[in-house]
């Protein structure tokens, strides 16, 4: 077992080379053609070379020089905002403009603790409110109210 | 030929409808740029969906207005929260917040307003007399030079960055790489879409930036919200005495001349200018040991070095089409998409756009100085907000401006994505910067690089034989050689540090 003088590097150096396994890949499905007469996958699997070296560089000196210990990620908030985002998405075509942004800044309130029902009732209305002047009576936002 | 060009602009930018925009534009700037953790990118990617409906001439006076209100905004808490939104302004936030824990923050605020105002200034003086020549010689540029400056701009990027030199050029490369992404124009070929006709077009700009920047900066602050330090005393004595006046009046033109310089570069500047105007003034100091403990001239020059550059680093982005910073990434990005192509032609081809864009500048800084030394106390009121009444807000806004852009909820979706990603990589400490100056620079990297090829039948040695391109790789090289150096390392990170 190898010890892991600097996570912080090794994570991302292993990140960049998992994203540049899947740029080479999706380059290699297209035409490469000729330096002179440039494919579609070219250009792409050029970067994504790059990509991999300097991927394998910082995992490297992840593994030899010494760093911060791996901070720790606050997945709750991550999760709770990511789905507030994704919330809107997913309705803001399906149930109209009101019940999209209820939904995803109800969502988005609950990575906080404090919140009392009352102040919360008050952020919604007042952003609701808000948004709807911004977004749809200033800028014409063609989107529905409801449904 | 200056006065025509500047008498242009002034018709342009002086007309009932720009003045509303350039107001409207620098206070909501202030106002935003003023929110915890909203630095100006998070700023500008915000409010771009309230401005992209407008005709270019406005839209631009309204960015640039944002802009420069965001950068004042964030000063203003680097001095009365110790939170610099932004790195250009992690220097005010040391003796700037000294200064207001001894009740002087009213004349720290003003100190800081006045410098950027001289600075601003010159740095538009210098906007109208050196883009048009500037512009005038890119145009000789061809595909090789092209792909040459560019490559010069992302690398001054990666080396005037805080931090890892190569993790922030991987973050470039895969910036250019996701910057591919959506129907490939030479051949119409998809690449990148795993199949979703949505990304024909590639990842919606606005959504990546507001991810990156929004979206995971909420959830950065979300878990760090310990160690704020507000100052909420009533501000007293924002004007300053004579003697004040003659304690800034150095510090101010040496900021302005440093920030003037590193501005222009290609790769932007304002940060470093900032840290470059600190040390010098810690350098000149009759007594040095002040710095740290609220020294006025620490918060003048600094404050005026990083809004000269602000400035200046429209340079390259109108002559040339190269991003000096984010915020000039974003406005490159909003060139596009109204249907402009950036380069050396906007210069001379969109003379009302950029010239109505520059004496707007001027007005703006007029504006900021107006509006926001009476307003200081109502600012200092928004700041006590608590920041769970704010992030839902940030939030919202950001799904909401997302979709507006194209009434698209994958859109959306896609900010999701990059909202979680950014948060990975900042934890990381893989800086979002690079990447977005990567992003915008691919597709037009790919195109010029595909030309010169074409040029020379796929013979590299173009990049050599063409002088001009081959200075500028060179100095690309030689800095990106230079931060290898143990000694430029080690100074490099003491100067970081400070």
């Amino acid at each position: 077992m190898v010890h892991i003088r600097n996570p912080k590097d090794v994570l991302a150096g292993g990140l960049f080379v998992i994203f540049a396994a899947v740029l080479a890949y999706n380059a290699l499905q297209l035409p490469l053609g000729t330096a002179s007469r440039m494919g579609p996958g070219y250009f792409p699997l050029a970067l994504a070379l790059i990509l991999a070296v300097l991927g394998a560089l910082t995992l490297f000196n992840g593994l030899r020089v010494d760093g911060d210990a791996l901070p720790r990620f606050d997945w709750r908030g991550v999760a709770l905002v990511i789905l507030s985002v994704v919330a809107f998405a997913a309705t803001i075509q399906w149930l109209g403009f009101v019940p999209a942004v209820v939904i995803s800044v109800g969502v988005s309130m609950i990575a906080s603790d404090r919140f009392r029902p009352l102040s919360a009732a008050g952020l919604i209305a007042f952003l609701l409110a808000f948004c709807w002047l911004v977004f749809i009576w200033g800028l014409g936002m063609p989107v529905r109210l409801f449904g | 030929m200056v006065l025509e060009n500047l008498a242009l602009g002034f018709t342009v930018a002086l007309t009932f409808e720009n003045l509303t925009y350039c107001l409207l534009g620098t206070l909501l700037g202030t106002f935003i740029g003023m929110l915890p953790g909203l630095g100006p990118a998070a700023t500008v990617a915000l409010l771009i969906p309230l401005t992209i409906t407008l005709p270019p001439v406005s839209s631009f006076i309204m960015l640039a207005g944002i802009y420069y209100g965001a950068q004042y905004g964030c000063s203003t808490t680097a001095i009365l929260l110790r939170l610099p939104g932004e790195t250009s302004s992690v220097v005010t936030a040391i003796d700037g917040h000294e200064m207001a824990k001894k009740g002087l923050a009213g004349k720290a605020l003003a100190t800081a307003a006045l410098g950027s105002f001289f600075a601003g200034t010159v740095s538009v003086l210098l906007l109208v007399f050196f883009s048009l020549p500037l512009a005038r010689f890119a145009l000789n540029f061809g595909a090789p030079e092209f792909f040459s400056v560019m490559v010069l701009g992302l690398v001054a990027a990666v080396t005037l960055a805080s931090g890892s030199v190569i993790k922030a050029l991987a973050m470039v490369v895969l910036g250019l790489s996701l910057g591919l992404a959506g129907q490939d124009i030479f051949y119409g070929e998809f690449r990148l879409t795993f199949g979703f006709m949505e990304l024909a077009d590639g990842f919606s700009f606005i959504a990546v930036t507001m991810g990156m920047f929004g979206i995971a900066e909420v959830i950065r602050n979300l878990e760090d919200q310990s160690g704020r330090s507000i100052v909420t005393r009533r501000l007293k004595g924002l004007w300053l005495t004579l003697r004040d006046f003659r304690a800034i009046a150095m510090p101010v033109l040496r900021g302005t001349v440093i920030g003037s310089a590193l501005g222009i570069l290609p790769g932007g500047g304002a940060a470093v200018a900032s840290f470059a105007s600190y040390s010098i003034e810690k350098g000149v100091a009759k007594d040095p040991s002040r710095f740290g403990k609220g020294a006025i001239e620490a918060v003048a020059g600094p404050e005026s070095a990083n809004n000269a550059g602000a400035q200046t680093s429209f340079i390259p982005m109108l002559t040339l089409g190269i991003p000096a910073n984010p915020v000039m990434a974003l406005l490159i990005a909003v060139l596009i998409i109204q249907g402009i192509t950036p380069g050396p032609q906007v210069m001379l081809t969109q003379s009302t756009l950029v010239w109505g864009l520059i004496t707007s500048m001027w007005i703006g800084n007029v504006m900021l100085v107006i509006l926001n030394l009476p307003l200081i106390g109502l600012w200092t009121r928004l700041l006590t907000m608590p920041y769970h009444f704010l992030y839902p807000a940030i939030i919202i806004f950001c799904a909401i401006g997302a979709y507006n852009v194209g009434n698209s909820s994958f859109d959306v979706y896609i900010l999701a994505i990059f909202g979680a990603l950014g948060y990975v990589f900042a934890k990381l400490d893989c800086e979002p910067a690079p990447f977005l100056l990567g992003f915008v620079l691919g597709p037009m990297l790919e195109d010029h690089f595909r030309r010169a090829m074409l040029i020379s039948r796929g013979d590299l040695s173009i990049f050599v034989t063409h002088p001009i391109a081959a200075a500028l790789l060179a100095t690309a090289a030689v800095a990106l050689v230079a931060t290898m150096v143990p000694m430029v390392r080690k100074a490099r990170t003491e100067a970081f540090k400070e």
